[in-house]
């Protein structure tokens, strides 16, 4: 069992390793991924995030195509497909520097969108 | 293992009212960003591919890719971007598709829009425009 905990780094910032990962283990490209989180690595940070009942352009005011992802949801929203042309549906969702477009809905179903901060 | 590390609670929740609860909590990893970019994919017959970044992580990572696309009636592409992967079904079981895919040492995309050129006619020729971003958290 490795030495689980929080660690403040000698240089700087915050690491915290997973369970069962030293919490001393050096940091490489290979062992990034056994830390829940170093304060050296970005993690995706929500802008914006909502369930639409009706189509509808998001203004999302970042200024650049951001990191976004989107479900249709359906069945009283018990069921959730990604907008990405599921078998033969049409359901798509796309984006630019100022909107994301979300133009699928019908009376039957709602959309979930998430739209991340960081700048792909 | 101790009882401990850090848990951060939503606003008006107390820490201890469940994981789900928590605006964070250290027993669970979170998505880190590797790498991010953009590029062009070519395309010439209405199919296009390319390695879109290489890397030394071993494993298959997380990955988001959002391309600009074909408009099926125009051939034309439209500059707007949705996420891959996707396929755009034209009907007679011919899709439009567009892939992306990652292995222990590469972020892959491929697209292939073969069949709306077969139908609508023209060239083929177009250049997508696309944005990545690379996870080290493995799939």
């Amino acid at each position: 069992m490795g030495e689980w905990g929080i660690l403040m780094a000698e240089d700087y910032g915050i690491k915290i390793s997973a369970d069962t990962v030293d919490v001393k283990d050096a940091i490489t490209e290979a062992t990034v991924k056994d830390f829940t989180i170093l304060s050296t690595v970005a993690n995706p940070k929500v802008s914006t995030q909502a369930v639409l009942t009706a189509d509808s352009n998001i203004a999302h005011g970042l200024g650049f195509v951001p990191m976004w992802d989107a479900y249709i949801l359906e069945n009283t929203a018990t069921e959730a497909h990604p907008c990405n042309g599921y078998g033969n549906t049409t359901w798509h969702v796309s984006s630019d520097a100022t909107y994301l477009y979300c133009d699928e809905i019908s009376g039957t179903n709602k959309l979930f969108y998430i739209i991340y901060l960081d700048q792909p | 293992m101790g009882n401990y590390g850090v848990k951060i609670a939503k606003e008006t929740y107390s820490y201890d009212e469940g994981d789900n609860r928590l605006i964070y909590n250290s027993k669970y990893p979170l998505l880190k960003m590797k790498t991010h970019g953009t590029g062009t994919l070519t395309l010439s017959g209405g199919v296009g591919s390319k390695t879109v970044y290489t890397h030394s992580l071993g494993y298959a990572p997380f990955f988001y890719v959002w391309i600009s696309y074909i408009d099926t009636a125009t051939g034309n592409e439209v500059a707007k971007k949705r996420m891959c992967s996707w396929n755009e079904y034209l009907g007679l079981q011919r899709s439009d598709v567009y892939i992306a895919s990652s292995n222990t040492t590469t972020l892959e995309l491929s697209v292939d829009t073969s069949a709306t050129y077969d139908i609508i006619g023209g060239s083929g020729t177009a250049t997508l425009d696309y944005v990545y971003v690379v996870f080290y958290d493995p799939i």
